[in-house]
């Protein structure tokens, strides 16, 4: 799947690089300085990328945790992600780091040790306040896990943590390293679910929704919090019959008594993203249909979005108590 | 359109042969020879030459789908006559460099560094060119990076030096190296044809449609909207000849715009009949 691999100097000799390495060994290899001089720059396709990536490991410099989007809260006073990889194994048509970035190379970063140290020292600044860390905003945060092993790595370092949460959003199925670790209380994993109609037709190479259904209750099984992100919810003329059919699935296949929590969000993206997006797929029907500008954002009508929210909420709440319900515009 | 930019007519000579390509007759000052799929430039040596003509080319016929540079290179030790693909090329003379991103599996990329005169130090990392750097710079202005490739036959290493290479011995090397060279060729383009939309309109449904601006006084932010609202109706499936039927029920072209759109958001798609 991956072409060729790019190595930062810097990390010529890291102990994780070895280990990519390994994996992509009969992969041509290129050194380079900074990633930057391949990830950004100008007259990249990254549709024509996207079928072919290559793999930058690198070094993050800089900031690396982030104040996290108002849609990703779930609870808690404060909200940070962080990213050990940009961009994604899965092509989902309203991924809205087609609108980011202008390489669909993976980007993986190795030194994962700075990371903890900034989650750290962000926690020790939160005090006693409840503090969140996302993954899974750049890219998927399990997809990868066979090469990066980056939950392996990191879900452990969260059991010195009490007060702080780590919540793992994805879609894949790539639970081995989860089910072989004690679960820790603190962290949740979050599966992003739609109806099957969209996983099939927009979630390009991502597991389908029996796959990840099943991957939910294992972790269940095996004692880990789970919860389910419908989100984006598209608007289209089966919608009804689509998100009944997938909340009831959720009820019979998971113990939804014990879901941490379902979010619920309408498909919208920050203009500048939505346009590029269209630029990229002028004849998808996702960005031409329902879609209006409003507040900086592209995304369904007022009407459509409560339409769409309000009909899932309601299917929701009938298994599920609304004070785990979350709404997100 | 396949853009192939050569530096010498020995190195042409059989890439035309094979692809039959004839001669044009007003492409002074370059030569250039041409079919239906391919468009094939003699340069001349050298950096500044292939940019030149480059950016000659663009300006004479316009975008392509792929630019490519074919020629001939020398490394210590690569076999002559074997092919390599940039994906890396590197400016000799001033350092800089540019990543070219290779969307094929399981072929032989390679660094080529483009100096002035034929290299005697030859690092065994690189392979030497005199022509590659000048070419992406120019192509670059032209054309997204996956569209650019520089593919090179090895012509002298250590053993067969640069100083013994005459003009019949390049055209035997470059003839021995065509068919690999244009298999390599049609493996990247049909790379970049995986990136074709399967979304996209049928091409009938976008030349399908009618000049509105000829039947309807239309200013040019309503030739704006109008374009817009034409790619989301043929995007949802939509016909955009059935339009012109509804265009007479409408007072203005403001009233049937807005017509237009509150349809497109009013009225979701179905995935059980899907354009
Ligand atoms: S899984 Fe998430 S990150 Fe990956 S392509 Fe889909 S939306 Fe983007």
């Amino acid at each position: 799947m991956v072409t060729q691999v790019y190595i930062e100097e810097a990390v010529r000799h890291h102990a994780r690089t070895a280990k990519l390495l390994e994996h992509y060994s009969g992969k041509p290899h290129l050194y380079l300085e900074r990633h930057q001089e391949v990830f950004n720059p100008r007259g990249q396709n990254f549709r024509l990328q996207k079928q072919n990536p290559s793999l930058i490991i690198a070094e993050k410099h800089g900031t690396r945790i982030h104040s996290a989007p108002p849609a990703y809260g779930t609870g808690g006073e404060q909200h940070y992600y962080f990213s050990h990889m940009l961009n994604c194994v899965y092509d989902c048509r309203y991924c809205f780091l087609q609108g980011m970035y202008r390489s669909a190379n993976y980007l993986v970063f190795v030194n994962f040790e700075d990371f903890v140290k900034d989650i750290d020292a962000t926690v020790e600044a939160a005090g006693d306040s409840e503090v969140w860390f996302y993954s899974g905003y750049d890219c998927d945060s399990l997809a990868f896990e066979p090469i990066t092993g980056f939950a392996e790595f990191f879900i452990p370092k969260f059991s010195q943590w009490p007060n702080a949460i780590l919540e793992l959003r994805t879609k894949s199925t790539q639970i081995r390293a989860l089910l072989q670790m004690q679960p820790l209380d603190n962290v949740v994993i979050a599966f992003s679910l739609n109806s099957d109609a969209i996983a099939s037709n927009i979630e390009e190479r991502a597991p389908s929704i029996e796959k990840r259904l099943d991957a939910m209750y294992k972790l269940q099984q095996a004692g880990w919090k789970v919860a389910a992100r419908l989100d984006p919810l598209i608007w289209y003329a089966e919608f009804e019959q689509g998100y009944e059919n997938l909340i009831q699935r959720m009820v019979e296949q998971l113990d939804c008594e014990a879901l941490h929590s379902v979010s619920l969000g309408s498909f919208r993206l920050p203009d500048g993203f939505f346009k590029i997006l269209a630029k990229l797929y002028p004849g998808h029907w996702l960005f031409a249909s329902g879609i209006q500008a409003r507040e900086g954002q592209h995304g369904y009508t007022e009407k459509v979005t409560e339409l769409l929210l309000d009909y899932c909420e309601e299917k929701v709440k009938q298994s599920m108590p609304s004070t785990k319900i979350y709404r997100h515009q | 359109m396949i853009n192939i930019l050569v530096a010498l007519n020995a190195e042409a000579k059989s890439i035309r042969q094979v692809l039959k390509l004839r001669a044009l007759q007003d492409s002074a000052p370059w030569r250039c020879y041409v079919n239906d799929r391919y468009r094939l430039i003699v340069t001349g040596t050298g950096s500044l030459n292939m940019a030149m003509a480059t950016s000659w080319l663009y300006g004479a016929y316009g975008a392509a789908s792929l630019w490519v540079n074919i020629g001939s290179a020398g490394h210590k030790t690569a076999e002559v006559g074997s092919v390599v693909i940039a994906n890396k090329i590197e400016d000799g003379k001033s350092g800089q460099t540019w990543f070219i991103p290779i969307l094929v599996n399981g072929i032989s990329p390679g660094t080529i560094c483009t100096v002035e005169r034929a290299e005697v130090e030859c690092s065994d990392l690189n392979f030497y060119d005199m022509e590659a750097s000048g070419f992406i710079q120019a192509a670059l202005r032209v054309t997204e990076r996956e569209r650019i490739h520089s593919i090179k036959i090895v012509s002298d290493n250590a053993i067969e030096r640069s100083d013994d290479l005459d003009e019949l011995r390049l055209m035997e090397i470059i003839e021995a190296a065509t068919e690999t060279v244009l298999t390599r060729l049609q493996q990247i383009f049909d790379s970049l044809g995986l990136g074709v939309d399967k979304t996209m309109p049928k091409s009938k449904t976008s030349r399908e449609g009618f000049n509105l601006g000829k039947l309807r006084r239309i200013s040019s932010a309503q030739e704006h909207r109008w374009r817009e609202l034409k790619r989301r109706w043929s995007a949802v499936g939509w016909s955009i000849d059935s339009l012109r039927q509804t265009l007479d029920s409408h007072k203005s072209t403001t009233d049937f715009l807005d017509w237009m759109e509150s349809e497109l958001l009013s009225k979701p798609i179905s995935l059980e009949r899907k354009p």
